[in-house]
């Protein structure tokens, strides 16, 4: 089901007759991926539940205009990129705190997550990650977990591929002195 | 994934050999069958978001907006009570000219500023002009010839006045 290639599921959208079918596909295709990107940045699994929602809705919405200038793919990261990062900015002011305090927040939420399965290790791992600022958190999770190429980061997050490389450097050597001194 | 772009194993254990020694996994879990369910409970959300379309004023009502109807509304009130009083306020002066020229008991008033009656008429629309003529024909029909004379000699113009 999910062989089907990104163009092959753009062209069924676009015929109104297999419209719904091609979103379900997308679906299939992306949920699981883009559920994890989603979850490592906003930690709890209702936001994140949201999250993939609010995405996948805007990406219905506005599928039918993408001019395929870049991959589908990243720009359906993008969508859920923005969404996460709009999501955390309105839990900042919400609460009037300043960056660090959202991201202990989160770290407390990973404490109490009923739906965390990692050991210690993995544990100081994720809080290590939290330390990180937000855009180094994004660099470092894109490359490390999803692996994915910088040109491809570079066009979710509109940064040029050098400064992703000095991110990701930057985020790697904050987190291994982190591991190093537990 | 095998990635040539991707940072490779001996370059992370070079880098980072703590982080590279731990196994690479989600610690996170999800709800049993939550990847399942997913679809269904997004296509719900998606009926249930086109039910309850939001009425165009909801958008104008939100508080990003609110200040900027509200200055357009402070506007276009600031602009009609405007326009009401400054259409008032000629008609009132109109009519003060006017009564100028005609007096108590529908007689002319010879005493009245010819300039601003000049400046009036030539700020009426035709209508009201010819409105004003027909209405002052039956006033001027209630002068008397002698009133004509004298006024003619007092002011000493070239004046025409068929009956």
């Amino acid at each position: 089901m999910n062989s089907q290639s990104d163009s092959e599921i753009l062209k069924m959208f676009r015929d109104e007759n297999s419209r719904n079918y091609a979103f379900n596909l997308l679906v299939k295709k992306y949920q699981q991926q883009l559920y994890w990107h989603l979850r490592r940045l906003v930690i709890d699994h209702d936001d994140t539940d949201d999250l993939l929602q609010n995405t996948f809705i805007k990406v219905f919405e506005n599928l039918k205009s993408f001019r395929e200038d870049s991959k589908l793919y990243t720009w359906i990261y993008r969508i859920a990129t923005n969404e996460a990062l709009a999501f955390l900015k309105s839990k900042r002011n919400k609460f009037f705190l300043p960056f660090v305090d959202v991201e202990s927040s989160l770290s407390n939420t990973l404490i109490a997550d009923d739906l965390f399965d990692g050991d210690e290790i993995q544990l100081k791992l994720q809080k290590a990650i939290l330390t990180l600022p937000e855009k180094q958190r994004l660099v470092f999770n894109l490359k490390y977990y999803q692996e994915m190429k910088y040109e491809d980061m570079a066009d979710v997050l509109g940064t040029s591929v050098g400064a992703l490389k000095a991110s990701f450097h930057i985020a790697v050597k904050k987190i291994e002195e982190i591991i190093k001194q537990n | 994934m095998e990635n040539p772009n991707n940072i490779n194993n001996d370059e992370l254990k070079k880098l980072a050999p703590e982080l590279f020694k731990l196994e690479k996994k989600d610690p996170f879990a999800v709800p049993p069958e939550y990847f399942d369910d997913f679809t269904l409970r997004l296509q719900n959300r998606m009926n249930q978001k086109k039910k309850t379309h939001s009425p165009w004023f909801y958008y104008i009502l939100k508080p990003k907006y609110s200040v900027a109807i509200s200055l357009c509304i402070i506007m276009i009130v600031s602009g009609v009570f405007y326009y009401n009083y400054t259409q008032k306020q000629a008609a009132n002066n109109n009519d003060v000219y006017w009564d100028e020229v005609i007096g108590d008991n529908n007689t002319i008033n010879y005493n009245f500023d010819e300039n601003s009656l000049a400046e009036t008429l030539a700020d009426l629309s035709p209508e009201t002009e010819a409105e004003i003529l027909i209405n002052s024909d039956q006033n001027i029909k209630s002068i008397s010839t002698e009133d004509l004379d004298d006024y003619i000699k007092s002011n000493n113009n070239d004046v025409f006045y068929e009956n």
